[in-house]
C-alpha cells in the first residue's frame, strides 16, 4: 500500500522526536490530507485552546496518492486551529515538500509545543533534528530557502515562514519554493508562535503500490484522456488568471472593496496581459498540468500572480498595474503574507479612508502606498500596526462591520456572491470561514449555466461541492484536475489494494465534512456565525449582469435552512446524534 | 539509437519522468532511483531547468571490473548476472544516474528497449530523442 504507516511527532517544548504507527482505522475513514488532518487535530486538541499557544498543533498530512505517479497529487495539507477564526484551519500547499515527506518515510508530521528560541526542523529519512535558526530569524522566505538549500542541498524541499509569521500576523502564510503558499487563516503565525522558522525535508525511500502495472496503464490513459483535456488544460496554458475575464464578465470580480463587480482595468491584469510577458511554466510534483506562471516584468518577478491576487490585491484595491501587482505579490510571498487577506485588508483601509471614517493614508489605486504597506503591516509600524489585526477586528473597533468583507474572521477571496448566490452559501458554511476552496459553485452558476439569482437547488449544489472537495483534498488531488469519483475510486484501488466503491468515498466525504463541523461546534460556533458581510445583503452591485442585485437576506436564510436540513443538522447548525452515528464519526 | 534530450522550454519539472522510470525499472516510485534526472528549480536570479541523461560517455563501461555493462544497439546494457554490485559504475557516472536499487539491482538507462517510458509519460513532450524534431 502507498502509506508508509508512520507518524513523525516532534515536540518543540521538550525537543522530543518520536515515531508512532499511523492510525489505520482513521486512514480507512478519512484517507489522508485534509480529512485525516482534521481527525487528528479534533482528537488531539482540547476545545478552547489558544491558537498561538504551545497547546496548538500543526498537523502536516500527505495522502494515499502522495509520492506516486497519480497526476496532480503533489500537495500537502496543513491543519491547525486558526488564529484568524478560532476554528478549524486546513491549508494546502503545492510544490515538492509532500512527496519528500513521504519519501523520507512519513505519512504525517505532527508539530507540538513551542521552542525557547528560533529553530528549524531537519528531516533526512530517519535522521530528524531540531536545529537552531537564529541566523535565519527575521529573514524573508526567499533568503531562508536559499540559505537552507545551500546547507542541505538543492534536493531538500522547504516550508518556511517570513517575518509575518514570526511577528504573529493573523494572515501570515507558510511558503515553499519561494512562490507557493499554505496561505490562509494565519497558518504561518502558528508556526511563528512555535518559533519554528522552517522545515527542511529530503527523502530517499521508495513508495510502493500493490498493483503497479494496473496503475501505470491507468495513469498513461488518464494523463492523455482525462487530465490534458479541454476541461483542465486551461490550468496549463493560462493558469488561474484565466478566471479574470470570466469573473469580470459575470460581474463577480471584487472591485474597490466589493463596491462593484466589474473592474474597468480588468484587461490590463487579465490572462492575455500575463501571457504577453511569456511566463515560464512550473509544476508541482507529479502534476501533469503545471499551472505556475513564472512572470517577470522589468526587475520584478513572481510565480503568479494567481487569480485571487489579481482580484483581491488588484481590482479590489483599484490597482490595474500588472507590474505593481507582481511587485506586491513577490513582496508578500517573501514576507510570508497571504495576498488574499492582505489585499482585502488594504481594500478595507482604502474605503475607510475615502469615506472619511479613519485616515489610513491610502486610497484606491494608490500604488505607492499599496507597495509600502505589506512591510509596515509585518513590522507593525505606522498604520500597519492597526491593519495587521485583520479586517474583522478593525471593523469592530470602528463599527464598520457592514463593509468588512470577511466571514468568521477570514477575509474573503475573489468572488462576489451577489452575482452567484450559492457562492454566498459556500462562504457562509465553509469551516475555515471566507474560503473558496471548500466549494466553488460559481463555476456552475455565474461561470456556468445555472441561474445564479435563485436559491432553488443551491443548498444541494453547495453540499455536493463541499463533499467532492473534502474527499479529493483528502486523497490528495489538486483542485485543477476535475476527476470523477469513479476515477478516484479506481486509482485508490490500485494504490491501496482493496476495492473502494464510490459509495464509500461519498460517505467518507460527508464524514469528513461533519468532523470539520464538530471541531467548530466545540469552539462555540453557531448558526449565527454562518453568515455574510451585510454589504452582500444590502448594497446592490452596480455593473454588469448582476447590476442592481443583492443576495436578499431572506433568500439567504432559506438557503441556509435548507442546507442544515439536507445535512441532517439541527436549526443551530449542529450535527445531530443520528447523523453522527450514521456516519460513524 | 539516439540520445535522450530535454527541451527545457516545455519542461515543467513535474518529475513524472522520474516516477515512470523507477516504476518501470524497479517497480517502485522513487525519483532518486531514476536513470535520468530532470529538475526545475528557482535558483539565484530565476527559474532553471536541467536534464541529465545518459550521453554514452562510457565511463561506467570502463569502470566496470566484470564487463557487466556493455553497449548494445547504441544504448547501455547491463547483465545483472555478471554484475557484482560493487558500485564502481555508480561512482563513475558523471551525471549521477546509475543506481544500485534497494533490491541490489543495477539501474541504468537502456532506453527501455526502444520505447523510453520517460518520453511516453512526459505530459508535455519535453523529452525527445536527439534525431527527432523538437
Amino acid at each position: 500500500m502507498s502509506y508508509r504507516w508512520k507518524v513523525l511527532r516532534v515536540n518543540l517544548s521538550n525537543g522530543s522526536v518520536d515515531t508512532e504507527p499511523l492510525n489505520k482505522e482513521w486512514t480507512e475513514k478519512y484517507f489522508g490530507g485534509r480529512g485525516l488532518g482534521a481527525k487528528y487535530l479534533y482528537e488531539e486538541l482540547k476545545g478552547g485552546v489558544e491558537p498561538l499557544s504551545p497547546a496548538n498543533k500543526l498537523i502536516l498530512t500527505t495522502g494515499p496518492f502522495t509520492g506516486t505517479i497519480v497526476p496532480c497529487s503533489g500537495k500537502l495539507a496543513i491543519t491547525t486551529k486558526s488564529p484568524a477564526t478560532g476554528g478549524l484551519l486546513d491549508c494546502s500547499i503545492g510544490g515538492h515538500f509532500a512527496s519528500q515527506l513521504k519519501f523520507a518515510g512519513y505519512d504525517v508530521l505532527i508539530i507540538e509545543g513551542q521552542a525557547k528560541g528560533p529553530v528549524y526542523l531537519l528531516i533526512e529519512d530517519d535522521k530528524v533534528e531540531i536545529r537552531k535558526a537564529n541566523h535565519l530569524w527575521s529573514k524573508g522566505i526567499f533568503e531562508t530557502e536559499s540559505k537552507l538549500n545551500e546547507e542541505h542541498g538543492v534536493n531538500a524541499r522547504i516550508l518556511s515562514i517570513g517575518p509575518a509569521g514570526e511577528n504573529l500576523v493573523p494572515f501570515a502564510c507558510i511558503g515553499s519554493e519561494l512562490y507557493r503558499q499554505a496561505g490562509r487563516g494565519g497558518v504561518g503565525s502558528v508556526m511563528g508562535s512555535k518559533k519554528l522558522k522552517a522545515i527542511v525535508c529530503s527523502g530517499s525511500k521508495s513508495v510502493s503500490v500493490p498493483d503497479m502495472p494496473r496503475l501505470l496503464k491507468l495513469i498513461k490513459k488518464a494523463i492523455a484522456e482525462d487530465v490534458l483535456t479541454d476541461t483542465n488544460l486551461w490550468a496549463h496554458t493560462e493558469g488561474t488568471p484565466a478566471i479574470v475575464e470570466m469573473s469580470n464578465s459575470a460581474g463577480t470580480f471584487p472591485t474597490r472593496n466589493y463596491q462593484d463587480g466589474v473592474f474597468a482595468g480588468a484587461k490590463k491584469i487579465n490572462s492575455d496581459s500575463i501571457q504577453r510577458q511569456k511566463p515560464k511554466k512550473k509544476a508541482c510534483f507529479a502534476c501533469a498540468l503545471g499551472c505556475g506562471n513564472y512572470t517577470a516584468i522589468k526587475g520584478s518577478a513572481v510565480e503568479g500572480p494567481e487569480y485571487e491576487t489579481l482580484a483581491v490585491a488588484g481590482a479590489n484595491c483599484g490597482v490595474d498595474d500588472l507590474e505593481a501587482i507582481i511587485k506586491f505579490n513577490a513582496e508578500c510571498d517573501d514576507l510570508g503574507l497571504d495576498t488574499i487577506s492582505t489585499g482585502n485588508v488594504l481594500g478595507f483601509a482604502m474605503e475607510m479612508t475615502e469615506r472619511g471614517i479613519k485616515d489610513f493614508g491610502i486610497r484606491f489605486g494608490d500604488i505607492k502606498n499599496y507597495l509600502k504597506l505589506p512591510q509596515l503591516i509585518v513590522q507593525r509600524q505606522g498604520v500597519g500596526a492597526e491593519l495587521s489585526q485583520g479586517v474583522k477586528k478593525l471593523a469592530k473597533k470602528y463599527g464598520t462591520a457592514d463593509f468588512a468583507m470577511e466571514v468568521k474572521g477570514l477575509e474573503l477571496p475573489g468572488y462576489d456572491p451577489r452575482g452567484s448566490w450559492a457562492m454566498g452559501l459556500a462562504y457562509a458554511t465553509a469551516s475555515r470561514g471566507g474560503c473558496h476552496m471548500s466549494a466553488w459553485p460559481i463555476a456552475d452558476e455565474a461561470f456556468g449555466d445555472i441561474d445564479p439569482f435563485t436559491i432553488e437547488g443551491k443548498a444541494k449544489l453547495v453540499i455536493d461541492g463541499q463533499h467532492y472537495n473534502a474527499i479529493k483534498f483528502s486523497l490528495i488531488v489538486c483542485d485543477f484536475w476535475a476527476l470523477s469519483l469513479e476515477t478516484m475510486s479506481e486509482l485508490l484501488s490500485c494504490v491501496l489494494g482493496r476495492e473502494i466503491p464510490v459509495a464509500e468515498l461519498e460517505k467518507a466525504a460527508e464524514r469528513i465534512w461533519n468532523t470539520f463541523r464538530l471541531f467548530n461546534v466545540r469552539e462555540g460556533f453557531k448558526a449565527a456565525d454562518d453568515t455574510l458581510p451585510a454589504r452582500f445583503f444590502n448594497d446592490p452591485l452596480k455593473s454588469g449582469t448582476p447590476a442592481g442585485r443583492v443576495l436578499p437576506r431572506d433568500q439567504f436564510d432559506s438557503m441556509l435552512k435548507e442546507y442544515y436540513q439536507l445535512r441532517g443538522w439541527d436549526s443551530n447548525g449542529m450535527p445531530t446524534q443520528k447523523k453522527l452515528k450514521e456516519l460513524a464519526v | 539509437m539516439a540520445l535522450l534530450k530535454l527541451n527545457a522550454d516545455k519542461c515543467t519539472g513535474c518529475g513524472i519522468c522520474l516516477l515512470a522510470c523507477s516504476a518501470v525499472k524497479e517497480g517502485v516510485f522513487n525519483p532518486q532511483l531514476a536513470s535520468l534526472q530532470v529538475h526545475s528549480r528557482y535558483e539565484k536570479g530565476g527559474l532553471t531547468v536541467e536534464g541529465k541523461f545518459c550521453d554514452l560517455c562510457l565511463d561506467c563501461v570502463e569502470a566496470c571490473p566484470t564487463e557487466a555493462i556493455t553497449v548494445k544497439d547504441g544504448v547501455l546494457s547491463i547483465d545483472q548476472e555478471l554484475c557484482t554490485q560493487c558500485g564502481l559504475c555508480v561512482e563513475a557516472c558523471p551525471h549521477g544516474i546509475i543506481h544500485l536499487s534497494p533490491s541490489d539491482k543495477l539501474l541504468l538507462c537502456d532506453q527501455c528497449g526502444g520505447s523510453p517510458q520517460c518520453i511516453i509519460f512526459c505530459p508535455h513532450q519535453a523529452i525527445y530523442k536527439e534525431e527527432e524534431a523538437k
